[in-house]
């Protein structure tokens, strides 16, 4: 048996132990469905169900190595014209992945190759070839824990910083998803976003990241016409002490931030040698920031940018723009992982760790031959950096492996 | 009804209030065939008239205040059959500035009634301290953009705003600008609804009609091309060409590109078979659909209203611009188009070969 009978055969032992509970969804019937499979690639699109327990049939008589509902809401929800469905609404929804975040430990675990040209890297891979400028740029990336910490901070902080207090949005409309393999989708189940088109959620999208601040309209002005700079205090609410505080972080981690801080080391040493006195300086009520009156007008900008940076949110916009997106339905299986994607509540998310509470092939070992991996670790286990060997594994990690395209099974 | 109330609703009279008295009253559109609301006729093209030659709507509160009222929505019924979307725009446009100039000299309260009345916002009067100043108003994030996000002035973004707690925090003038706004968008699309009326009331509105498409064709002839059926393809802007470039090169176009290079070439004169045509060497083409679109587009359907083509501003805003620094001082690719042919014109004496667009 190949990979992908196996990985069928799996997940169906897996749909088969589920319940029709596990697949319930706001609005059931105004959702699309849409499928991967293991054997064709074309993706099976316009589904509706009238029920969960439909939906769960279906998923056992053929299953799936990918299932997506659609964030939208729609009148005819199977109409196969995307004109035709008739929009009702969408959750707002935001995707954080591990892919968008500069991690260093990607260096260690992932890798990319040109299909034009054949070149080599490791790391995040670039847009297009430095080699041969081609785009068709291959990924081989991997989970990894330290990775996935980088994205539930991201999200901690999408919710903490942005969604709570500025949003005003309550706990218990937040849903968060493991995605079953680099990140973490949020639902916002707040009736007054579902209307918005992509032009409006766009602009909550800005809001998030940081993009297109004008630091005028946030308080940073000159007193008069003099040079003396005025900015607003670290505990003032929205973009206006986020800022404030942004600058606060970026001072008093100087040293760490110095390398991308584009400006004359002459600014820059001022800087580092005044850090406690401007420190004293932002803490005042009102804060004194006319302490920076000394640096040069490009450099106070670039620091006020640095801020932004700090506290935005990484977030990939587009998914929050599409009103008409495809989102992984939770409790199904990613089929380029074999992980479950996992619904946590706000609350948990803080103990969740997905290498093992997303594990769903808990039992027996499976022999197979891996073809190269880098150091994995997966449940308990840890294995690799393997290349070309034959080994038995815990089912898992196994899965894990064969799903991601890197092993075979052995049969004896 | 008390005439404060009235005057309320001479003044919006979009809001519920108003909705309500106009319900009340009676009047129905048929009645104007009966010629018995003759100076309500003539008060809504009056509004119209103003708003073509100055741009602007006054309001008139001397008079009988029930003529002013009743005006409003004979005027978007006159609008709404004359179909024509540049004079829709403008009206709209110039019944948003009236509005908010009124607002600029209304109590905090009347801000928060009309907001509430005519669109349901939560419009909150709330002081909040931002730095130095005082802002006086403060209301829910989504409701807010859902109008903030069309506008393209970065001080709009809502990035850019206090914003905690589900709300943002607007200063007075900034509320008024967005309820002006949003009275646009709702014009707009009120008078893309009401494009039929009962036969009679249509006979004794046709004299009118005509009347009003005469001056204003003659009045808004700046976007107006000089020659029907004539066009020169590179006499195009840069951003159209681009478009058309990529479409023959067979490259599917963003929506908005779409939009921009359809609504251009019907303005410019090239008709509907040739615009489908254009269109079929796309990957994704449906001659069915196509045709429905550009019909619409050209409007000959749906709404009856001719679409323009979106300004280079907007077209800069969706990275469909492809002069970094703008084509001279042109803010719309008909006016490029216009310029460049008139001035080829003075130049070759006006023996232009015209070239087929398509
Ligand atoms: S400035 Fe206007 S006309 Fe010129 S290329 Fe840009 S969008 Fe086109
Ligand atoms: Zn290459
Ligand atoms: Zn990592």
């Amino acid at each position: 048996m190949e990979a992908p009978s196996l990985l069928r055969k799996l997940f169906k032992q897996y749909y088969d132990s589920c319940s029709k509970d596990d697949f319930t969804l706001r609005s059931f019937t105004e959702r699309e469905f849409a499928f991967l499979t293991f054997d064709s690639e074309g993706m099976i699109r316009h589904k509706s169900f009238s029920s969960p327990e439909e939906l769960l049939e279906y998923m056992r008589n053929s299953p799936p190595a990918h299932v997506y509902y659609s964030s939208a809401y729609y009148e005819t929800p199977a109409a196969e014209e995307m004109d035709a469905k008739g929009w009702k609404g969408a959750d707002l929804i935001f995707d954080i992945d591990a892919d968008h975040i500069a991690t260093p430990c990607k260096e260690e675990h992932d890798t990319w190759k040109c299909l034009d040209c054949g070149a080599e890297g490791r790391g995040m891979p670039p847009e297009s070839c430095p080699n041969c400028a081609s785009k068709k740029i291959e990924e081989f990336t991997w989970m990894c824990e330290r990775c996935l910490e980088a994205a539930k901070a991201e999200v901690l902080k999408l919710i903490e910083e942005f969604l709570i207090p500025d949003f005003g949005v309550s706990e218990k409309e937040i849903e968060i998803c493991f995605s079953g393999h680099r990140g973490y989708h949020l639902h916002v189940e707040c009736e007054d976003f579902r209307h918005l088109n992509s032009e409006a959620r766009r602009e909550i999208a800005d809001y998030v990241r940081g993009v297109g601040i004008v630091f005028e309209d946030h308080g940073f002005t000159r007193l008069g016409s003099t040079r003396v700079l005025l900015g607003p205090s670290l505990t003032e609410r929205g973009w206006r002490g986020r800022v404030a505080r942004g600058v606060y972080t970026v001072i008093d981690a100087i040293d760490m931030h110095a390398p991308v801080l584009y400006m004359p080391a002459r600014d820059l040493n001022w800087l580092r040698e005044n850090r406690q006195a401007i420190l004293e300086a932002l803490s005042k009520e009102p804060p004194f920031w006319a302490i920076f009156s000394k640096l040069k007008k490009q450099s106070l900008k670039e620091l006020l940018k640095a801020a932004v940076t700090q506290c935005a949110c990484n977030i990939d916009e587009r998914v929050t723009i599409d009103i008409k997106r495809l989102i992984r339905m939770p409790n199904s299986l990613h089929g380029k992982t074999g992980l479950k994607v996992v619904k946590i509540s706000y609350a948990d998310l803080d103990s969740f760790k997905p290498l093992k509470d997303a594990i769903v092939f808990r039992k027996g070992y499976l022999k197979l031959h891996v073809k190269r991996i880098p150091k994995l670790r997966v449940g308990e286990v840890e294995v690799g950096p393997l290349e070309d060997k034959v080994v038995e594994l815990p089912m898992a990690a196994a899965v894990y492996i064969l799903a991601r395209g890197a092993g075979e099974p052995v049969w004896r | 009804m008390s005439t404060f109330e009235r005057e309320f609703c001479a003044k919006y009279p979009f809001t519920e209030t108003a909705r309500n008295y106009i319900a009340s009253t009676g009047f129905s559109l048929e009645d104007l065939a009966s010629g018995e609301f003759v100076e309500i006729v003539e008060r809504a093209k009056a509004r119209i008239r103003e708003a073509i030659q100055r741009g602007e709507i006054s309001t008139f509160l001397e008079g009988d205040l029930d003529v002013e009222i009743l005006s409003y929505p004979v005027a978007l019924v006159i609008l709404g059959l004359l179909g024509e979307a540049r004079l829709a725009r403008r009206y709209a446009v110039a019944e948003s500035k009236r509005v908010e100039e009124l607002l600029l000299g209304e109590d905090d309260d009347v801000l928060v009634r009309v907001a509430e009345e005519a669109f349901s916002w939560r419009l909150v009067k709330e002081r909040t301290r931002m730095g130095s100043k005082l802002i006086d108003f403060c209301m829910p994030v989504h409701q807010f953009i859902a109008t903030a996000a069309t506008f393209h002035d970065p001080h709009w973004k809502l990035v850019n705003k206090l914003v905690y707690d589900g709300q943002v925090h607007l200063r007075r003038t900034e509320v008024a600008r967005l309820i002006a706004e949003e009275v646009k968008n709702r014009v707009l699309v009120r008078i893309s609804e009401l494009t039929s009326v009962g036969g009679e009331a249509l006979k004794s509105l046709q004299p009118h009609l005509e009347e009003l498409r005469r001056e204003a064709s003659g009045r808004m002839k700046y976007l107006e091309l000089p020659e029907e059926g004539v066009t020169s393809e590179d006499a195009y802007p840069p951003c159209i060409r681009k478009l058309l470039e990529d479409l023959r090169a067979g490259k599917s176009l963003p929506h908005m590109g779409r939009f921009a290079l359809t609504t251009f070439l019907i303005n410019v004169g090239v008709d509907v078979d040739e615009v489908v045509a254009l269109f079929s060497s796309a990957a994704d083409f449906d001659e069915s659909k196509t045709r429905y679109q550009v019909e619409h587009i050209a409007g000959l359907r749906g709404s009856k209203i001719r679409y323009l083509p979106p300004s280079c501003e907007t077209l800069k805003s969706f990275g469909l611009c492809v002069e970094e620094a703008g084509c001279g001082n042109i803010k719309h690719p008909l006016i490029y188009y216009r310029r460049k042919l008139r001035k080829r014109r003075a130049t070759s004496g006006g023996t232009e070969p015209s070239k087929e667009a398509v």
